[in-house]
Parts: C-alpha cells; sequence; structure tokens
C-alpha cells in the first residue's frame, strides 16, 4: 500500500480481521458488478457489504471488476461539465478571475476615440429616454446611437416594458454557471420554468455568484467573464429576418455588426460580412430586449435600476450567448433574454438603429411566454406564473420546513427541515422523496454521518444532471457535508473540502 | 417457461411485459416478445415474490436495465444482429478491461478470448429441447450494467485461472526461481491474551459491514485509499477519515472492554500495544557471549 495510516492499527486486530470466516454464499456476478456501480437497493447492498468484509476473494474481484482509474479519468471528463468542484482550486480561480475581471474592467472603461460616422448615431442614442448605463460610452461600444425624434418615444417605451419583463425571467440558477444559464434558458425554452433562489447574499463577483458557492464561482463563469471583455459571440435575434426584408443592405448590417464588434470596435454599418449576413438572415423569433443593468442588477439580487451597466454585465453575457446559439427557434425567446447583457443592449441600440433607418419598430411587442419562478418562503415552495406578482403554495411534504428549491426544467428539487430531498420531474405537479440523510447516509455509514436531526441548507443544479447539495447535522456534535450528483440526484457522493 | 408456470401468472403481467419489450426495443436485436417475457418472467421469479403486486414488479423491472437484458439474451439465443451490436459495443472494452487485469498482452487477448467462448456459447448443454447453448449471457439479469457484468466476469475467470496456475506449477520451477521452502507456521509459544482476542473479535462485530470492508481492504488486501474511495463512492480523503476515526474507535472498545474484563487500563493500553509477537528481539544475539574486552 502507498499510504501509511497516521494510526497503526495493532497486530490482534489484523489478526482477527484475517480470521473472521466469509459470511453468506458468494454474490453472482450481477450483484457485484451492481454494488460495483453502486445501484443496489440499500437492503442490497448492505448485504453485499457485509459479506465483502469477510471474502477476500470478492473484494479482489470487485476490484478488478471497477473502472481503471485511467478510464474512469477519461469518462468522468467526458461525462463533466466541469461542474465538480475543487474548492481549493475554486478560490484561487476566483480570485484569479476577479482580478482578470478588473483588468477587463480598467480597460473597458479606457475612453475610446468616437469615429465620425458615429457621432450622429450616438447622439441619437442619447437623446433616448431608454435608460443608459452611466458608464463611458467605450464599455459598452454601442451606446452611440439614439433616436431624437419624437417619433421614438413610443418604441422605447415598449422597448422598456419588454426590458422590465424579461429582466424578471432571469434565474437565480444562472448566477454563476455558464452552462447552468444555458441550461436555464433551455429550459425556459422549453417548459417556461426558472427558478428564482432566493436571497443569494454573497454576490461578490456580482452576476457570477451563487447561493451555493458563497464567493466562489466555477470556473466555467469565469472564464465566460473573462471572455465577456472581448464579446465576440454572435447572437441569433429577432428581427434579423425582418431587418433582412426591410432593409436588407444597412438593417442586416447594422443588426449583424452590433452583435460582432468589440466593445471597443466602432460601429460601421457599411462592413458586413458573410457570416454576419447569415446571422441576420436567422429565422429565430425575436427575443425581448432587456437592458444589461437590469439584467445584470437582478443577477445580483438587487431591484433592478435604471442607470448603470455593471461591467460584469458583458462577460455575464457572454458565457451564454454559445449556449443559446444552438437552443432550438421556438417562441419563447427567454432563452436568448437570460444573461445575454451585452447582445440585449446590442437589441437595444440596434432597434433604435432600426427606428431610425425604417421609422417603425422591427421588434415585435409580443407578449412574452408565461414563465413559472420558484421560491421558497416561510418555509413553503412556493410558485409563480405572472413573473412574481402572485406566488402559490406547493404541496410537497407535511411538517416539513424547506429551505431551499432549485429546478432545471421540468425538474425541480426541494429540501429542508427533515433533510429529505423531493424531486418533481414535471414542474412542480407530482413530488416524491429522492434521498434522505436518515436512510442513505445514516443508515449505511452511521460513524460517518452521525444519526441526529440533519436539514438540506443548499441545493443547487447546473442542469438536469449535476447538482450539490448542503446537508447541516444538528445535536452535539454538529457537522456539514457537501454532497454532488450527476445523475440527477439519484445518489449522491459526499466531497470533501480540503 | 412451462405451460403450467404461464397459465399461472397473473393477467396484467403479460401487457406490462410486452409494454417493458416496446420500450427496450428488444425486437432490432432479433429477439422475440415470447423469448423476453420468459425472461423477465425467470428473473421475476427469483428476484421477487411469488404474490408481488404489479406496481412493485413494474418498479423492480424498471429499475433494470432492460435494454441490454434483451441484448444479452439474444445474443444467448444466437441472434447475429445481437451479435453484432454486442461487438460493436463490448469487444474494444472487453480487451482493455482483461488487459488492465492481468497488465500483460498476450494473458489479456487470452483471457479476453476464453471469455468470448463462454459468452458465445460454445460448450452444449443437455436441456429439455436436447443440446442447447450454454451462453453465459444467460446469466445476466440486468441489475447492473452489461458492461459492469462483463468486468466481474472477466475478474472471476481471471482470479479462477491464476488459483489454478498457482496449484500447477512445479516445485522444480519454483526452487529455480529462487524460493525457499519454509517450514508451516508453529503455534506461537504466547498467543497473545484471550481476553485480547475476545476483546477484539466484540470491537470488530459492533462495527458496520462497511467500515469491516474497509479495514480488510487497507489493512489485509493492501488496497489504496483511492482504490476504496472509487469502490464505495467517496473521495479518497473521506475514506482516510473514516479509516482513522475508525481505528481510533476500535481502539477505544477494545480498551474499554479490556477494563471491563478486569484489566487496568494502563494494562490494557500495554496489552493493546505490545503484542509479542511483534517484538524483534534477536535471541541468538543475547544469548552470544560478551566480547572479551567486556569481560571483567
Amino acid at each position: 500500500m502507498s499510504e501509511v495510516p497516521k494510526i497503526p492499527i495493532p497486530s490482534i486486530v489484523r489478526e482477527r480481521l484475517r480470521a473472521v470466516a466469509a459470511s453468506g454464499p458468494h454474490p453472482d456476478a450481477n450483484l457485484l458488478s451492481a454494488f460495483a456501480e453502486n445501484t443496489l437497493p440499500v437492503a442490497d447492498r448492505a448485504k453485499v457489504m457485509d459479506h465483502l468484509a469477510t471474502c477476500a476473494d470478492c473484494r479482489n474481484i470487485i476490484t478488478f471488476a471497477m473502472p481503471q482509474i485511467e478510464e474512469a479519468a477519461v469518462s468522468a471528463r467526458s461525462r463533466s461539465t466541469g461542474f465538480r468542484l475543487r474548492w481549493a482550486t475554486a478560490r484561487w480561480s476566483a480570485l484569479a478571475a476577479a482580478a482578470a475581471v478588473l483588468v477587463a474592467v480598467v480597460i473597458i472603461y479606457q475612453v475610446q476615440p468616437v469615429p465620425e460616422s458615429n457621432m450622429n448615431l450616438a447622439a441619437e442614442r442619447k437623446a433616448a429616454t431608454v435608460p443608459q448605463p452611466k458608464t463611458p460610452p467605450a464599455e459598452n461600444g454601442l451606446a452611440q446611437t439614439t433616436t431624437a425624434t419624437t417619433d421614438n418615444e413610443k418604441q422605447r417605451k415598449d422597448i422598456q416594458r419588454e426590458k422590465e419583463l424579461a429582466s424578471n425571467t432571469i434565474s437565480a440558477n444562472t448566477r454563476g454557471f455558464g452552462r447552468q444559464a444555458g441550461v436555464a434558458g433551455k429550459a425556459l425554452d422549453e417548459n417556461g420554468v426558472t427558478a428564482d433562489l432566493e436571497a443569494s447574499k454573497d454576490q461578490k463577483l456580482g452576476a457570477s455568484t451563487s447561493t451555493g458557492a458563497k464567493g466562489i464561482a466555477p470556473q466555467q463563469s469565469q472564464a465566460g467573464m473573462i471572455a465577456g471583455g472581448a464579446m465576440a459571440a454572435p447572437v441569433q435575434i429577432a428581427s434579423a429576418k425582418e431587418a433582412a426584408k426591410s432593409d436588407a443592405g444597412t438593417n442586416s448590417a447594422a443588426v449583424a455588426n452590433a452583435f460582432s464588434i468589440s466593445p471597443r470596435d466602432s460601429f460601421k454599418p457599411s462592413s458586413l460580412t458573410a457570416s454576419n449576413a447569415n446571422l441576420a438572415s436567422s429565422n429565430r423569433a425575436p427575443a425581448p430586449s432587456v437592458s444589461a443593468p437590469q439584467l445584470a442588477s437582478k443577477a445580483r439580487g438587487a431591484q433592478p435600476q435604471p442607470a448603470p451597466a455593471p461591467p460584469e454585465a458583458y462577460g455575464y453575457g457572454n458565457s451564454f450567448a454559445k449556449k443559446t446559439e444552438t437552443a432550438p427557434s421556438s417562441t419563447s425567446e427567454t432563452v436568448e433574454v437570460t444573461g445575454q447583457s451585452p447582445q440585449v443592449q446590442s437589441r437595444a441600440y440596434v432597434t433604435q438603429l432600426q427606428l431610425h433607418e425604417s421609422g417603425k419598430l422591427a421588434v415585435p411587442t409580443a407578449s412574452l411566454p408565461v414563465l413559472a419562478k420558484w421560491r421558497v418562503h416561510k418555509g413553503r415552495v412556493q410558485q409563480s406564473f405572472d413573473n412574481g406578482v402572485s406566488w402559490n403554495d406547493v404541496k410537497i411534504a407535511k411538517a416539513v420546513a424547506f429551505r431551499q428549491v432549485a429546478a432545471a426544467g421540468s425538474q425541480v428539487w426541494a429540501g429542508g427541515s427533515n433533510a429529505v430531498l423531493y424531486h418533481s420531474s414535471d414542474n412542480g405537479q407530482t413530488w416524491s422523496p429522492l434521498w434522505s440523510y436518515a436512510r442513505d447516509a445514516s443508515a449505511k455509514a452511521g460513524y460517518r454521518y452521525p444519526k441526529a436531526p440533519a436539514s438540506i441548507t443548499e441545493i443547487i443544479f447546473s442542469g438536469e444532471r449535476y447538482g450539490q447539495m448542503r446537508v447541516k447535522v444538528r445535536g452535539k456534535d454538529p457537522q456539514e457535508f457537501f454532497f454532488t450528483t450527476s445523475d440527477g440526484g439519484q445518489t449522491w457522493h459526499e466531497e470533501t473540502i480540503d | 417457461m412451462d405451460a403450467a408456470v404461464k397459465s399461472a401468472s397473473p393477467a396484467w403481467q403479460k401487457p406490462l411485459f410486452d409494454g417493458l419489450f416496446r420500450e427496450c426495443q428488444a425486437a432490432r436485436f432479433g429477439l422475440s416478445v415470447e423469448d423476453f417475457c420468459c425472461a423477465l418472467r425467470e428473473i421475476c421469479g427469483k428476484q421477487l415474490p411469488s404474490a408481488a403486486s404489479r406496481e412493485d414488479t413494474e418498479r423492480y423491472l424498471r429499475g433494470l436495465r432492460l435494454n441490454e437484458l434483451a441484448l444479452a439474451r439474444a445474443c444467448a439465443a444466437g441472434h447475429d444482429a445481437a451479435w453484432t451490436e454486442f461487438l460493436t459495443r463490448y469487444r474494444g472494452m472487453l480487451y482493455q478491461v482483461a488487459l488492465g487485469i492481468t497488465r500483460d498482452d498476450s494473458r489479456g487477448r487470452e483471457l479476453a478470448d476464453s471469455i468470448y467462448a463462454e459468452l458465445y456459447g460454445m460448450k452444449l448443454r443437455e436441456g429439455v429441447d436436447g443440446n442447447a447453448r450454454a451462453s453465459k449471457l444467460l446469466f445476466y439479469t440486468g441489475r447492473g450494467s452489461l458492461e459492469g457484468w462483463l468486468r466481474t466476469v472477466l475478474a472471476q475467470e481471471h482470479i479462477n485461472r491464476y488459483r489454478r496456475e498457482r496449484r500447477l506449477v512445479s516445485l522444480e520451477e519454483e526452487t529455480e526461481a529462487g524460493m525457499q521452502f519454509v517450514a508451516a507456521d508453529q503455534e506461537p509459544a504466547n498467543a497473545g491474551d484471550p481476553h485480547l482476542a475476545a476483546a477484539t473479535d466484540k470491537a470488530l462485530a459492533e462495527l458496520g459491514s462497511e467500515e469491516r470492508f474497509m479495514l480488510a481492504a487497507y489493512f489485509l488486501d493492501g488496497r489504496t485509499l483511492a482504490e476504496i474511495g472509487r469502490m464505495l463512492g467517496v473521495h479518497e480523503s473521506t475514506i482516510s477519515r473514516k479509516l482513522e476515526r475508525v481505528v481510533h474507535e476500535l481502539r477505544k472498545r477494545i480498551l474499554k472492554s479490556l477494563i471491563h474484563a478486569g484489566m487496568s487500563s494502563r494494562a490494557a493500553e500495554e496489552a493493546l500495544d505490545i503484542d509479542v509477537r511483534d517484538l524483534a528481539i534477536n535471541v541468538r544475539q543475547r544469548l552470544r557471549p560478551p566480547p572479551e574486552e567486556e569481560r571483567v
């Protein structure tokens, strides 16, 4: 063995261990393979474990039957979306990412000279009543156009209304996980369900923190934030097709270029590339405009503020942009809205530009699809279909004070005072207990997981499969355990924070 | 399956099995619905009580890997489409696993080829309908993945081969290899305190099966923490902490038992920590006369 235990075992213990006779018949290959894959029911697993504790041959078989470390690592890498947290690495990554964000902010906030061709457009945009961020123009690179005519008042109000509606659909789950936001967006697309975890109090990294990772953001979102400074991801926009039809040359160029330039680049309506033309002719349904300020501030849990465009908004958006590229075309455009602050701001700009060009609003004002939001309020899980205006209690279990709820698509998880994780696969219509601390942890390994009152204090899912959960055990020896899952919560593995 | 057994099946069983047959797309392996239902009845007969309800039966069956079960049964029946699918999915994996187990290319290929023969059913066995294929795939019940089952079968075959080869190694070969033949272990002069053995047995019996498994795997088999962690599905640092805690707890319980048996705490600690078999006393050196300069 390569590791030497810190506490050596007395020889008498080793001898008596060896002397214990194998209990019961040898399990067959089906049982052993199911044991190795951790798919046996608790009772069967206990029986097999009992035999394995006394039978060296079966232990050897299990060891040989386990996937090799290299294979396991490869399969884990291929399955994993980077969600497994390594706390120490995540901490350093968060610090490095925060430093990179600061550097990016400094660079972005540098005043860039605006070319003459943009001067008029910049003045027009500034004159618009659409809330503009109190940031230097170079931050978004697009705060240069507006409409100066009174004809735009109505369109601006429509846009503002759309922004306000769409800004409230941001899922708390998207705060910090690029993939999560993408999936949440997809979930919105498919089922119109978002999970709005309450009171993400720790927003040290702005939009990139979650209720679970206190000040620690997954590397993926940080990478997205870092990449956001460049803002190169194109976005399928709603009115691109109409724009292409109405005034193909100028509008398409405007639409396309709005999404392909970096914040530091000047706007050049005439620089239309082939790829941008394709982008402009996309048949995607329109997405409502949402301002970056509102998106980012909502992500921070604050009240929507009309003024500022936080620097994080750029990076926050771009990490999701690529995900939404593959989102299916559908009537739900919240996929594109969620977290896409720079593109959305571009949309507002493009809208103004189109208005300026064609004199009419190209972005349709159709009502947004109804989205479901989730929250825990006074120990009860609640659901809202009117964007948080009214909430309905969801009956899950009696005498349980719920503390956390998470959703991804139609999958919803909730847990609370009894340390039982409840799950619904149909948007909360029916629920079933999925995992229990007492049954699945304490009963299996009581020395490790003490039999004491426990509660689930944190549930986070980045998608339908990958999630994490924190369980706090009360009593004389309070402890906290951190579990992760890669199968939607069917099985949980403890992760140590070393 | 006997006609009598078929006739005793509940009425809900056939529609349930037919539905599962369609869901797992067993037909594309060439498996008939009758063979599939027969397999399910056989599994239910072994694993479920005879009076199991429809819900319990359906819940159990839906927990199985029905698609892989259908593939295994179709292969056992000799359907070409099934074997094409099986080889596509598992041929490379089997060789990789065999290589990983044997750590030798030729032995690994030999192991994998021998398994293929058993899976294909090269041996014939007498059956009701005459000689039938004796494919090992008939023993797969779908509780775990087919890949995991194949790994386990390979591991079992490897261990069996190893045992057979050990028995067949000649004494001359061992002598040439330099092995020294030692006498059988004699009974130690001091077998240790009987109270200590009893206290240790009692403390070990009070441990859970997982704890005893970890102790055996680590201290007897010499498995690494990472290997044990993978077996139990936890991180190796968790195993390290658990082992320390278990050993510490074990020690406490043994001492408590010894003290309860009448030993003083100091004596109990000494009995536990000092095992005469662990003492490395060089008797020859101690019996050798001292050098002349030290003599008076």
